[in-house]
């Protein structure tokens, strides 16, 4: 089998870093002291675990218009910390979800994406806190 | 056959009479005095049997029949065989009957042509009278000579006027008993009876083929001929008449001078009447050829209006080639000017035409056929235009050829549609083998990772696996399924891209960071690979440029992902440029490179190059297709810019990237993440900014922790506030130079705090914060009363560039 055809559209989100560390960097920039960057991901992993529940729920009770909403909400909290493939998962969901011709199948790929992309991005976030010299 | 010749006369209802009213005489008397001679002795009746010598009746019997068997003119030839033996015959016993009569007397006869004696003494065979026996050998002659042959017609007809006019003046001695046309030599002495009848039969002798003008005039219907036959009635009765007349008054006692003062006045009556009622008929024909006139030129001026207005190109040609008549159409097509007056002066027509100047007109219409058809290409004043030319005959009723006729209808907009249609047809057809292929490479696709999955779903159900097997299946299994909703996605994208139903979504994009993240992901494609992968910026480029960054990137990773499969080694790389608006990223690769033959079907949907390639290969064949549509949907394009067998290719993407500022472009490098990117040194704040008094708005925790720390660290003043009832509360409360607000919140967004704001008499700034990236979105906030717009995350500088722009 190739692996061509999977790179068809995965690598369009592959291409999106999990993390720009720039943007952490910059956080860092303007609070060396690290404060700043840890109340953010503390944020980060409550928000964001929290609105991933509710995407989950509002796609299960076919709630579209709301599902987009909470994708939105949580895509500027994503980008603050550089969580760019994130933000391009939540960017789709918010603008799929709003289709008329819904793919669910597609949908479902994005929002189970999510909470991998989500974790990998807090992970790399933690590593980068406890880093310390980051 | 010139033109006059050709005329025909429509002749008048009674001009069979001309034939059959003498013959028909002629026939009774003979036939009367030849029962009379054989009956008449036994019955008494001597006198009536002398009407007629028994050999001038069988002469004169035997010449009506055979002026009436010629008349006849009969399909069957029989019958006018019969009446030229008929006439033969009479010949015959003319001639038979003068060398009798010349022998018996010969050179010692006193009176070669005397006077005929009457009496049934003489009534031997062969005792004919001299004279009777000339008239009848002519008539016979006559009679054999008389047919459609123009010479032997003429001289037929020469016989019968000295037959005709040697029986008048017969007729007149013997009806003024003027003994003094004795004296030339009896010449024209006749017997009432021969003279009557040889009268009669060349009288009829005339109109059996009237070729003879004066006859045919006689035969007309119409004034001519109603004029003709007045004149000639009235010159052959009226001298006799009136000199009878004379004669009558001279016997009768009247006075010479009283005689002819009488014939004088008769004369002169008859022929006014006459002349009367000729002018009559030629003032009607008159009156007719006046109306004639008129309809001509209301026929020539509706012909002319047909012709102008026609969309046919149309001529008239005469049968020596002259021109008589061409519309503007034709001249414009055939280059025709007023100095071309005949067929013959058009060399490039005739050459259209394949018009042998060797032959005439009628040859060539009798060769080339009646209605023949061209289909011609011309250069009419600079442009190719198809005709569609007929040839025909131009006939009289009687079918008599008048000349050539031409006409055309200009058939380019036909040839075009036939063009397209041709065009429509071999698309649609090759579309077809496309499709057929496309299914059968779209089958295997599919087929492929359905088999695998079957296969591993079969070996997770029979068998018993370690959780780390059944892991590395599900693996597999999922990886497979993932692959057929990726060719369902293409298939998908192709359709709606071809529907014009793919949303294009344009963001700000980051140039290099774009380069970089592309940079990066083909670097691990290519891992196991003897590839090198170059990413470079060539010149100046926009930091930032307005497009839609997930397609743009599916674009350029799909030209590059090609670049990838078909390069074994070497490398491939990126360079990207900006040239009037627009991004440039030229990928080029040291791969397989494409076959010229192959290269126009490369773009197109289900159609794709050499099949073996893509078994070798894989992928669906839809990527160069959906790439063009998508990049044209981004304003741009994606071509081949060249390629060579077993050297590689380059492809040339461009994408429209708006109005760009030349204080916005950068010259950048990209070498890597690490390095390009340099994290937000500290800014300086504008003087202006100073102590300024700052309410964030936005519902997000993050937003406000990250922005007001900023905006704090930069030296200004901020208060928060959750949402956009929490703000307005906040500005009734305090005064604030400057609002920073996000659009979507709970309880009070944006777009209706900042209205509430504005009705509220507040005039200070208002910025706009949204993650929405796009363009209709920031000219939605201005409309709305935000006084500016910045997009999230936010960019320090920017930030404080749009606080001070704000501000003034």
């Amino acid at each position: 089998m190739s692996d061509q055809t999977i790179y068809q559209i995965d690598q369009i989100l592959l291409s999106f870093p999990t993390l720009d560390e720039i943007k952490v960097q910059e956080v860092i920039s303007y609070d060396p002291s690290r404060e700043l960057l840890t109340e953010l991901i503390a944020i980060f992993d409550t928000e964001i675990a929290e609105k991933i529940k509710f995407i989950k729920t509002e796609y299960q009770e076919n709630h579209l218009n709301e599902l987009s909403h909470w994708a939105h909400r949580i895509r500027s909290t994503s980008l603050n910390l550089g969580a760019t493939r994130l933000s391009e998962i939540l960017k789709r969901i918010e603008y799929m979800a709003l289709e008329p011709d819904l793919i669910h199948t597609e949908i479902e790929f994005l929002i189970n994406a999510l909470e991998k992309e989500f974790s990998s991005a807090s992970s790399k976030l933690h590593t980068m806190l406890q880093a310390g010299d980051a | 056959m010139t033109r006059q010749d050709s005329i025909t006369y429509k002749e008048i209802k009674f001009a069979d009479y001309f034939v059959l009213v003498p013959v028909n005489l002629v026939f009774a008397l003979s036939f009367i005095s030849l029962f009379t001679w054989f009956f008449g002795k036994a019955i008494g009746s001597h006198e009536i049997a002398m009407l007629f010598r028994h050999h001038s009746s069988i002469s004169f019997l035997l010449c009506s029949v055979a002026t009436y068997l010629l008349w006849l003119k009969p399909q069957r030839r029989i019958r006018l065989y019969l009446g030229k033996i008929v006439a033969l015959g009479v010949l015959g016993i003319g001639l038979l009957a003068l060398y009798q009569r010349i022998t018996i007397f010969g050179a010692t006869a006193e009176h070669p042509l005397i006077i005929d004696f009457n009496g049934p003494s003489q009534n031997q065979f062969g005792n004919m009278p001299l004279q009777s026996a000339f008239v009848i050998s002519m008539l016979g002659m006559s009679l054999l000579l008389n047919s459609y042959n123009r010479y032997l017609n003429k001289l037929s007809t020469g016989l019968n006027a000295t037959v005709f006019f040697i029986s008048l003046i017969g007729l007149i001695e013997l009806i003024f008993q003027a003994d003094s046309f004795s004296q030339i030599e009896n010449a024209l002495r006749i017997t009432e009876q021969p003279a009557i009848s040889s009268l009669f039969i060349s009288f009829a002798g005339f109109f059996i083929y009237p070729q003879n003008k004066y006859v045919s005039i006689l035969l007309s219907d119409g004034a001519a001929g109603s004029f003709a036959r007045r004149i000639s009635l009235a010159s052959l009765v009226l001298p006799v008449l009136f000199g009878r007349l004379g004669v009558f008054f001279y016997y009768s006692g009247i006075d010479t001078t009283t005689t002819y003062a009488s014939v004088a006045v008769s004369s002169f009556v008859t022929l006014i009447m006459v002349t009367w009622k000729s002018t009559t008929a030629f003032d009607i024909v008159n009156r007719d050829r006046m109306g004639s006139e008129k309809e001509k030129l209301k026929s020539t001026a509706q012909i002319d209006s047909l012709l102008s207005s026609s969309p046919f190109g149309i001529a008239f040609f005469g049968t020596d080639g002259e021109l008589i008549r061409a519309n503007q159409i034709f001249r414009k097509y055939i280059q025709v000017d007023s100095s071309h007056t005949n067929m013959h002066q058009l060399d490039h027509f005739k050459k259209l035409i394949e018009f042998n100047p060797n032959q005439s007109i009628p040859e060539f219409i009798r060769t080339t056929g009646h209605g023949k058809g061209y289909e011609l290409r011309l250069n009419v004043e600079g442009s190719i235009h198809y005709i569609s030319l007929n040839l025909f005959p131009v006939e009289t009723k009687n079918r008599e050829f008048l000349g050539l006729g031409v006409s055309f209808l200009d058939i380019t907009h036909l040839k075009g549609v036939e063009a397209e249609l041709i065009a429509a047809r071999d698309a649609a057809e090759v579309s077809n083998r496309s499709k057929s292929f496309f299914l059968a490479n779209m089958s295997h696709e599919i087929r492929t990772p359905i088999g695998i999955i079957m296969g591993f779903v079969d070996i997770l159900n029979s068998t018993s696996l370690s959780e780390d097997e059944k892991k590395h299946n599900m693996a597999i299994i999922k990886r497979n399924c993932r692959q057929l909703l990726n060719i369902i996605d293409d298939i998908l994208d192709i359709s709606k891209v071809e529907a014009g139903q793919i949303k294009i979504r344009k963001e700000f994009i980051n140039t290099i960071e774009l380069l970089q993240d592309l940079k990066s992901i083909l670097q691990l494609k290519v891992e196991d690979k003897k590839i090198e992968i170059d990413v470079k910026v060539t010149g100046k480029v926009p930091s930032t440029f307005f497009s839609d960054n997930t397609r743009l990137r599916q674009i350029i990773l799909n030209i590059c992902g090609n670049a990838i499969k078909f390069t074994k080694e070497g490398s491939v790389s990126i360079e990207s440029f900006f040239k009037e608006n627009k991004l440039f990223f030229r990928v080029v690769d040291t791969g397989l490179g494409i076959e010229s033959s192959e290269v126009e079907k490369l773009f197109k949907p289900f159609s794709q190059i050499d099949s073996s390639n893509t078994r070798e290969f894989g992928g669906t064949g839809l990527g160069l297709a959906l790439s063009r549509k998508l990049a044209r949907a981004l304003g741009g394009d994606v071509i081949l810019e060249n390629t060579e067998l077993n050297r590689g290719s380059s492809f040339l993407i461009s994408v429209d990237t708006g109005h760009v500022e030349g204080k916005d472009l950068i010259e950048g490098t990209v070498n890597g993440h690490d390095q390009q990117k340099k994290p937000g040194s500290f800014v300086e704040l504008p003087e202006s900014l100073k102590d300024k008094n700052l309410l964030l708005v936005d519902d997000s925790p993050d937003n406000r922790l990250l922005v007001s720390f900023m905006l704090k660290r930069m030296g200004l003043s901020v208060d928060t506030a959750v949402d956009g009832r929490d703000a307005l509360q906040k500005v009734f409360d305090q005064e604030y130079d400057l609002i920073l607000m996000d659009l979507q919140m709970p309880n009070m967004g944006g777009y209706e705090a900042v209205m509430n704001l504005r009705q509220s008499g507040y005039q200070k700034p208002v910025i706009a914060l949204t993650a929405h990236a796009m363009k209709d979105e920031k000219d939605k906030c201005l409309a709305n009363g935000f006084t500016a717009y910045l997009t999230k995350p936010i960019d320090k500088e920017l930030l404080i560039s749009t606080l001070t722009n704000a501000q003034l």
